[in-house]
């Protein structure tokens, strides 16, 4: 491991950014670097960091909505529409939640509106 | 009845107010080794407890390096659970073990949890936490070391002498006894007459889980666990255990500091847990510095010792005596760690191997142990006693190379070698047998006033055995009971002490 998880998403966007052209190539080239450092099992983490850089780069942020089951479209519309226009959705369905949403902003703020985190808080505040 | 615990719970979840707020989290993005990297978490401080969401429930880990991108955290609990991608939030509070005097005959992990089958250290509600770290007190608290600490150990009361709120390392190679005499201390604590009870604390760090469990049953079965607290991580327990068993231990100590009693604790020994947290270091990627240790070596042990105290009244005049314990490799004592401690500790008993294949037990090199703050506060009879057995043996050390050739030195030369051989003789000790101060103000005075000089070397030990059980049984309210009482040695009493070494000295031939 050479480098960072962030220090490949950096680059990428710093990149992405500066060339105008061939994204395609850039990211087969990309992917071509990862793999031949031996990075390829990060790949996930290389590319959800660098999702978040190039949101916060256009001043938007990535809000993951994760729902206990698969949600209608409309309700994702209808959420989406809430947000910020450069904010970067991401949708998941956990069903561990057992019902409801939970929202994550960043990867460091959490609205958690689900069953789960309700039952968690109940127990945790009888001890 | 099942009807009422339904009824409860169906109380319990109407009654409760839930209020989703949004909240700091983070992800673990790396684990491995007990130590888990995670992302977000930007707020979390330096030491803070975190919960990490398994599949299998929640495992605490702390917060250990705060890095731009990442925190490098230590796991607690089972880590096998631990994956990536889960979810990870703060305490806001800093980790801490509960303290009180419950705790006195248990054996506890670092996390503060019973280790010894015996049942819950504390009713529901009981029990204070105090934290892991804390700072030191500080130079207004603190007051000087004035009050003894016997150790039993005739060599060490009577030229290295240690005092409440002294650190005094003990530093020696394998196997040679730095062991057997940090529980003599913690032994001899048993019956120190006229002085507060000395509450006592074994940090085991790396020890074989047999020594820990012979330790406890030697302590138990001298009657000392009563006033022990031993605090356990195995060398099978991970790294964070062992980095963390002194500052847990450390706390317990200063639970009785601060309320105002003397405590005593061993870190056994301080060599693997600079190894520990050398472990967690380098899987932290922290810079390597000498010997592959991070650069804050030196402030890791320094602020755990800088924790012993002698405070003064108006804090309540408590004390934490640190005794640690550093191995030396091939008697090496310029390496790294041992001159890091040497330099932290007030003073230093060193273990010499030559000494314990000679048959010299406790093996102390009298010439390279010194105690600096000590002999404030040794009492005066053992320090008109004393005096000048440190002088004696040192002019013996200057003259042992000659002792082959003792048939071809002059007189004056025989008789400081035989001299210095019998001193040698006389503080002779065996392991888990501590002396009260006062028989060995007895014995060094035999020996330092020449009453010794005609026995033969073989029967010394008898002699001195003799000579305690005699005036132990005949002189106890003209010797021993004035030396117990006022810890100096009067003209009365040492003109009742000559008396009674002579008519022992009579009875024997």
């Amino acid at each position: 491991m050479k480098y960072s998880a962030q220090a490949y998403a950096d680059a990428l966007v710093e990149v992405l950014s500066e060339t105008k052209g061939d994204t395609e190539a850039i990211a087969r080239r990309f992917a071509e670097l990862v793999r031949r450092n031996g990075d390829t099992e990060r790949s996930d983490s290389i590319l959800s960091l660098a999702e978040r850089t190039l949101a916060r780069r256009e001043g938007g942020r990535v809000v993951l909505l994760e729902f206990a089951r698969a949600p209608r479209a409309e309700t994702i519309s209808e959420l989406a529409k809430r947000l910020n226009e450069k904010d970067v959705i991401e949708t998941r369905v956990a069903p561990e939640l057992i019902a409801g949403v939970r929202i994550t902003i960043d990867g460091g703020s959490e609205l958690d509106l689900s069953l789960r985190g309700k039952l968690k808080r109940l127990f945790s505040s009888r001890n | 009845m099942s009807y009422e615990i339904i009824q409860k719970i169906k109380r319990e979840i109407a009654e409760f107010k839930d209020d989703p707020a949004l909240r700091s989290v983070g992800t673990v993005v790396e684990v491995g080794d007990g130590i888990a990297k995670i992302s977000g978490l930007s707020e979390a401080l330096s030491q803070e407890l975190l919960s990490i969401e398994t599949a299998s429930g929640a495992v605490p880990a702390i917060a250990f390096s705060l890095e731009e991108q990442f925190i490098g955290s230590i796991i607690l609990g089972d880590a096998s659970g631990v994956s990536v991608g889960d979810r990870v939030s703060g305490t806001k509070e800093v980790l801490s073990v509960p303290v009180g005097m419950e705790l006195l005959g248990r054996v506890v992990s670092p996390l503060g949890l019973p280790l010894d089958g015996k049942g819950v250290l504390f009713a529901e509600g009981k029990g204070e936490r105090y934290p892991l770290e804390r700072a030191a007190p500080n130079v207004v608290s603190r007051e000087s070391v004035k009050v003894p600490l016997h150790s039993g150990v005739k060599a060490i009361d009577a030229m290295i002498p240690v005092g409440r709120g002294q650190r005094e390392l003990i530093i020696g190679d394998r196997q040679t006894g730095k062991t057997a005499v940090a529980l003599d201390f913690i032994l001899n604590q048993k019956a120190d007459p006229g002085r507060p009870q000395v509450y006592c604390v074994y940090v085991a760090v790396g020890q074989k889980n047999s020594k820990i469990a012979k330790i406890v049953s030697d302590l138990e079965r001298a009657g000392a666990l009563e006033y022990t607290v031993v605090v356990s991580a195995p060398a099978s327990a991970s790294a964070s255990l062992q980095y963390l068993a002194p500052f847990a231990g450390a706390a317990i100590g200063e639970y009785f500091m601060y309320n105002g009693k003397d405590a005593l604790i061993v870190y056994d020994d301080l060599s693997k847990h600079a190894d520990s947290y050398r472990e967690l270091s380098l899987l932290l990627r922290r810079s390597p510095g000498r010997e592959a240790y991070p650069g804050d070596i030196f402030y890791l042990h320094s602020r755990l010792l800088e924790r012993a105290a002698k405070l003064d009244r108006e804090r309540g005049g408590g004390s934490l005596t640190a005794l640690p314990i550093i191995e030396t490799k091939l008697g090496d004592v310029s390496a790294y760690i041992p001159t890091n401690v040497i330099s932290i500790t007030d003073g230093q008993i060193y273990l010499e191997d030559a000494l314990f294949h000679q048959g010299i037990r406790p093996a102390i090199n009298v010439g390279l142990s010194v105690s600096r703050v000590g002999s404030a506060a040794q009492t005066k009879a053992m320090k008109k006693v004393a005096g000048r057995l440190r002088l004696e043996l040192a002019q013996f050390r200057e003259l042992a190379a000659f002792v082959q050739f003792a048939s071809d030195l002059d007189e004056h030369t025989r008789k400081r070698i035989s001299r210095g051989e019998l001193l040698t003789e006389v503080l002779k000790q065996v392991d888990g047998d501590p002396l009260p101060f006062y028989f060995e103000v007895v014995e060094l005075y035999a020996a330092l006033n020449g009453y010794l000089d005609d026995i033969p070397k073989e029967e010394v030990r008898a002699f001195q055995k003799g000579l305690i059980e005699y005036v132990g049984a005949r002189h106890d309210s003209d010797v021993v009971e004035p030396l117990r009482s006022s810890g100096a040695l009067d003209e009365t009493t040492e003109g009742a002490l000559k008396k009674a070494i002579d008519s022992y000295r009579s009875i024997r031939k």
